[in-house]
């Protein structure tokens, strides 16, 4: 437990918040589900972050040597976490951005997903390590989902007011986490190692401390009262 | 490790610049959607309203064609079937040779009256005739068809320089006297009422004064359909409609714009 208090401490707690924000995420996306068709499966996105967090801490207490764990479950929970993010908004946007819209631009930003994913994996020869340059590919094709969405909505007839819309607050946590971390994956020679391990956890934190904000627009989104239909 | 410091410092001061542009775009979003709302609440407002007043007018439009095809039908049928009866009496009149008190001479001035007053109801409703005439004379007409029916003494003051203004304008405001006037007849148990034409320089003012019992909005709706009818009709023709009410009467003023 000590390894695991140290831990968080180099990450000025930060991790312990995304924790107990996903916490509230996820119980408040089960039970709400069913509320808003775009946020469906949204709470796998906090939950899937959350079971990567619980599964990196436990990596901490029992390290590499134990037969419980996988030498590369943690690379393996980060990968499955990667997908599900990608699916998860991909799926949300395909829900909110007009079909018409979302044809022309979300087909061939999953396409070029999929073909940089299996390109990635190709020419570093490693399956379980994620490239950098797929995390950016990610950001951008998310970001780029985000952009036209926004466009989308204000091309469209008025609906609600924009704080009561939860698309609206989903899109402003998506621009939240992946504008607010680029820095840090921009220069990640100084964050992260040759081998993608943290080696400034404080710095780090700010992607945590983005992430928890994402899940608790994520929360406030799906307390959003339903909109009547006119 | 300096440089590792200023690299770190250079970071975070970018995601903290990141965020709150990021925080600024969301306000100025939130701005623009409030504005966007805005105008288009606006818009529906006035396509509402159009739609209403369009719809209003078809209506209007409807029951003038109605008031139209009553008149005529009065006017074709009633009229002339009586006008054959009072033909056919005069004839037996003249075979018979009968004394000017007898029961038929009677039933021929009787008929004569009846012709005389369906003519002047005809006359009230068919918009044309009020259209042809103009408001002035078509008012004149409704005070004297009221005047002979004898419950109450109407007046009518025609003061300023009087201008024709269009048919339409003239029809809807004979229409909302007319309905006034019917009001007071039904309800107001007035022994008397002025109805008083204005022309100014801008606008044009309908009053009709009773001096009945006045409403008595508690027992009654406040806007029953013939005041709401008059209202619409006023608000038709861009004017403002007013309702005083007491004790001592009741007085409706019409103001409309001239041009």
């Amino acid at each position: 437990m000590n390894e695991i208090f140290e831990t968080s401490r180099s990450y000025l707690f930060t991790d312990l918040v995304l924790f107990i924000c996903a916490m509230v995420a996820i119980v408040i996306g089960i039970a709400k589900r069913n509320k808003f068709t775009q946020m469906k499966y949204f709470y796998l996105y906090p939950l899937s972050s959350c079971l990567q967090l619980i599964i990196a801490n436990l990596k901490i207490i029992y390290g590499n040597s134990t037969k419980w764990f996988p030498e590369s479950i943690d690379e393996i929970s980060l990968e499955l976490f990667l997908i599900i993010e990608f699916a998860t908004l991909f799926i949300f946007y395909k829900n909110v951005i007009s079909p018409k819209l979302f044809s022309q631009i979300g087909t061939p930003i999953l396409v070029l997903y999929i073909i940089s994913f299996v390109v990635s994996r190709l020419m570093t020869n490693s399956w379980l390590q994620t490239p950098f340059e797929l995390y950016y590919i990610q950001s951008v094709s998310i970001l780029l989902l985000a952009i036209v969405y926004l466009i989308d909505f204000f091309n469209s007839p008025p609906k609600s007011s924009l704080p009561i819309e939860p698309s609206f607050i989903i899109t402003i946590g998506t621009l939240i986490y992946f504008l607010g971390t680029l820095p840090i994956y921009i220069a990640k020679d100084f964050v992260f190692d040759s081998q993608g391990g943290i080696t400034e956890a404080s710095l780090f934190s700010i992607n945590l401390i983005c992430y928890s904000i994402f899940f608790l627009l994520t929360t406030g989104a799906y307390l959003c009262k339903v909109r009547e239909k006119q | 490790m300096q440089s590792t410091r200023e690299t770190i410092t250079v970071l975070v001061v970018t995601t903290t610049v990141i965020i709150l542009l990021l925080g600024l775009f969301v306000l100025l979003l939130l701005y623009l959607n409030q504005k966007r709302q805005i105008g288009f609440q606006r818009k529906l407002q006035t396509l509402q309203n159009e739609y209403e007043r369009n719809l209003l007018n078809v209506q209007l439009e409807v029951q003038e064609q109605t008031l139209h095809h009553v008149s005529r039908e009065i006017h074709d049928n009633i009229g002339l079937s009586l006008t054959l009866a009072k033909l056919n009496l005069n004839r037996f009149q003249n075979e018979l040779h009968v004394n000017s008190n007898s029961d038929l001479t009677e039933s021929v001035e009787l008929i004569s009256k009846a012709i005389h007053d369906l003519s002047s109801i005809t006359r009230g409703l068919n918009s044309g005739a009020i259209a042809s005439n103009g408001l002035i004379k078509a008012l004149e007409e409704e005070c004297n068809r009221i005047n002979k029916i004898g419950i109450i003494d109407v007046i009518l003051k025609v003061t300023g320089d009087a201008v024709y203004g269009d048919s339409q304008k003239e029809l809807f405001l004979f229409r909302i006297a007319q309905e006034a006037l019917n009001n007071v007849i039904k309800y107001a148990k007035a022994s008397k009422a002025i109805v008083i034409l204005h022309y100014e320089k801008e606008e044009l003012r309908l009053e009709i004064t009773d001096n009945g019992r006045g409403i008595d909005f508690t027992t009654t709706p406040r806007m029953g359909s013939g005041l709401l009818n008059m209202e619409s009709r006023a608000k038709l023709l861009n004017g403002s409609f007013k309702i005083e009410s007491g004790n001592d009467g009741t007085r409706i003023t019409v103001i409309i714009p001239i041009k």
